[in-house]
């Protein structure tokens, strides 16, 4: 059975005075089987990440809907954790980042258990011993690897991931890709990725589903095909790779200017 | 649309003054304390058809006035001057920090030394309490202003006085305007005040004496008639401020 | 800017003092109103010394203190109520609005019928104007909480209540503070002004009665006393905000404009 379904989702927002409410999407019906990466590609403002907060629960589709194991969401799923691009917004600056971690666990585990667990987190995106520095005393690309510390804390099996690293410079978010990979790898997570970036998009995803202008629905669904484990520099290398990244710009920009 | 808004509200209002009469009339509180407010509205009723609010409200209104103008332009003046020139700033920033802590309402009693208990006293305190808000906020609007745009204005030639009017002056105004909008509600408060304590007329005078001399609904109607007032100024304040911040509203 | 540097303006205030000096004890200004600075020191030094002043001061200050923590304490409530349950504020924002622009001298005549002229009218008083700026702040407080930390909030299962609590108000608190701060101002000028008003207690009546009673130096002493306790207790107040939210001047933000 698939693990995630979206079906057939639409939303539309009602406008003033009577005229035809706004489409900002219509019709998006996917399947994603246990484990895969998908990534969600389209132009900016086509309700991509609509689309993610819906799935996310955190908004509620106008028609459709979203399962998860069959199960209709109706508010945030306990499955499915959700990256924010935001970084800084989504960070409580006021906690450190032990305690930042600690939030996704402690209304569960409590405060004691919920920070040791929080520390092993930091670790294993590369901030062993930085739990008593506060967010803001840190560059973007650690401060997102604290936002992805305190996600898998929460020890999910689905992974929102909200373009993490438009935020952040070229190389980090270079490094902040692989890290991904490693971290979806070893845990076998399912993960969805809403972005604009093509590269991004074939360099981490399974999948790829390309996303059409206003009201958008789904255009496309390409499989990716490149070998796994990726590297950084070789994969992006491939004939593949160049082959996807001319079809998928070619299509975006196209469909931009028309 | 906004009416609607509001209407539940007033409706609670309503209810709360049919509260009170009903509390009244039945005894719960005693009439010596909250005489029921129709009777204290038929004598709001009589100060407004007879036009006796008139006098005190004026009285009032004109302290306000004359110590918010000259209040305001003071601290404009000294303000800006503190904020263009470094000389300023450092021949005036220690007196200024000496005074703000003063609470100008304690000065009223020596001010009535030396002014006696005229106009002259009350606009002067008036003056006082208004001058530290807009200064300070005229100060740090002016201290604001983006070197950039300071930049722009020498590479175009500009001079002091062009510069001054046409860039500093407006990016600065929402400041002074906050700064104002602070001032004008203590300028209510010192000029109540010095009236309450120099009592010669006036709204502040009015409401005192009532008090004292026991005639309640008389108290309550002046209240009432402060309290409108104090709603009306500040509503044209924040009107007149929209209005002068039009490009602000993102 | 605070540095020991000694300015033109350290001058200016030097020669004014001097010229207040100067004035009095040459008798160029002559006049039991203007009694010279050394005077008003001494009779301050004095008046402390005696232990006339100290009890009013604490009085006052005592006076001062609850009223600020009732009406604070409102204000947050309130504050947090109007925005997270808009009924509230559909309901009683326009009571609240109309109360607003009454000068607080002016209800200190009818509260006096109701509390009489000691400790209880003083107290609401001061509650009423601490109340108002703490509200407001709290408000836009609330509403500058980042939409994405309650969202992230939601996605790790956080209830309602405890995303205000551990969302919310910490998030809302700069500016709570920042309102408290604008209120302890007030709340000691207008603790003053009741008493000058109404009853025979605190400093404020003292002021005015060594005003009846033509003793200069010892109403400006009592003005000056009351500057440098308003102008520590802000210091102190400062001192206490900037460890309670050191993340938030870390951050480099401005609650107050």
């Amino acid at each position: 059975m698939a693990f995630l379904e979206l079906d057939a989702l639409g939303k539309f927002y009602p406008q003033p005075g009577g005229a035809p409410p706004a489409r900002i999407m219509e019709r998006v019906s996917l399947t994603v089987p246990e484990g895969e990466f998908l990534a969600v590609l389209g132009p900016s403002g086509c309700g991509k990440s609509t689309l993610l907060q819906m799935v996310a629960g955190l908004t509620t589709p106008s028609e459709g809907e979203a399962r998860i194991n069959g199960r209709a969401v109706a508010g945030p799923p306990p499955e499915a954790v959700y990256l924010f691009q935001q970084y800084n917004r989504s960070l409580l600056p006021w906690r450190n980042c032990r305690d930042n971690v600690a939030f996704a666990t402690e209304h569960r585990l409590g405060r004691k258990p919920a920070r040791a667990a929080a520390d092993e987190q930091l670790a294993q995106v590369g901030l062993a011993g930085f739990g008593d520095h506060y967010p803001w005393q840190l560059s973007g690309g650690m401060q997102q690897r604290v936002a992805i510390a305190r996600a898998l804390a929460a020890e999910p099996a689905l992974l929102l991931m909200d373009e993490p690293f438009s935020a952040v410079d070229a190389l980090t978010r270079i490094q902040l890709q692989s890290l991904i990979l490693d971290i979806w790898a070893r845990r076998k997570l399912t993960v969805m990725l809403v972005t604009h970036d093509v590269e991004e998009a074939i360099f981490l995803a399974d999948r790829i589903a390309v996303l059409t202008p206003r009201p958008s629905t789904i255009g496309e669904v390409i499989e990716v095909g490149l070998p796994r484990p990726r590297d950084a520099i070789a994969t992006r290398e491939a004939p593949r790779f160049l082959e996807l990244r001319h079809h998928l710009l070619n299509r975006l920009l196209a469909r931009d200017a028309a | 649309m906004r009416l609607r808004t509001l209407l539940p509200g007033l409706f609670v209002v309503a209810m709360i003054i049919a509260f009170l009469e009903f509390a009244v009339d039945a005894g719960m509180i005693r009439r010596a304390l909250l005489p029921p407010p129709s009777a204290t509205a038929e004598v709001l009723w009589e100060l407004l058809s007879t036009g006796e609010f008139l006098p005190p409200l004026l009285s009032t209104l004109k302290l306000v006035f004359a110590g918010f103008f000259l209040g305001s332009a003071i601290g404009i003046g000294l303000g800006t001057a503190m904020g263009v020139s470094p000389a300023m700033y450092r021949l005036f920033e220690p007196l200024v920090e000496l005074i703000r802590p003063i609470p100008k309402s304690a000065l009223v009693p020596p001010l009535m030394l030396f002014l006696g208990i005229d106009d002259a006293m009350k606009i002067t305190s008036v003056t006082l309490v208004v001058t530290f808000p807009v200064l300070l906020n005229t100060l740090q609007g002016v201290r604001g202003v983006d070197r950039v745009m300071l930049d722009a204005a020498r590479t175009h030639g500009w001079g002091l006085g062009h510069t001054l009017w046409h860039m500093i002056l407006p990016a600065a105004l929402p400041f002074i305007l906050a700064g104002m909008r602070v001032s004008l509600g203590l300028a209510m408060v010192l000029a109540v005040l010095s009236e309450m304590l120099a009592g010669q007329g006036g709204l502040g005078f009015l409401i005192l004496d009532m008090q004292r001399s026991f005639q309640l609904r008389q108290m309550y109607a002046w209240l009432v008639i402060l309290a409108v007032l104090g709603l009306l100024l500040n509503s044209i304040f924040l009107l007149a401020e929209r209005r002068a911040l039009f490009w602000q509203r993102r | 800017m605070k540095a020991g540097r000694i300015t033109s303006g350290f001058w200016l205030v030097a020669a004014l003092l001097a010229l207040w000096e100067l004035s009095a004890r040459l008798h160029w200004v002559d006049s039991p109103n203007w009694p010279a600075l050394s005077q008003v020191l001494a009779a301050l030094f004095h008046d402390i010394a005696s232990g006339e002043l100290p009890p009013l001061i604490g009085g006052t200050l005592w006076r001062m203190g609850a009223g600020l923590a009732a009406g604070s304490v409102a204000g947050v409530v309130v504050g947090l109520a109007f925005c997270l349950a808009p009924v509230t504020r559909m309901l009683l924002a326009p009571a609240v609005e109309l109360l607003r622009p009454i000068p607080v001298p002016a209800v200190i005549p009818p509260l006096v019928l109701f509390l009489g002229l000691d400790d209880p009218m003083k107290i609401t008083v001061v509650a009423l104007t601490a109340f108002f700026p703490v509200l407001t702040n709290t408000m836009q407080g609330v509403a500058a909480v980042e939409a994405e930390a309650i969202q992230m909030g939601r996605t790790f299962g956080v209830g309602p209540l405890r995303r205000a609590a551990f969302i919310v108000l910490p998030a809302t608190l700069p500016y709570a503070l920042a309102g408290v701060r604008v209120a302890l101002g007030l709340s000691l000028v207008v603790a003053v002004v009741a008493e000058m008003i109404a009853g025979e207690a605190g400093i404020g009546h003292y002021l005015v009665m060594m005003q009846f009673a033509g003793r200069a130096p010892e109403m400006y002493a009592t003005i000056i006393l009351l500057s440098v306790l308003g102008y520590a207790l802000n210091r102190g107040f400062v001192a206490v905000e900037r460890r309670a939210i050191h993340w938030w001047f870390a951050l480099g933000r401005q609650a107050d404009g």
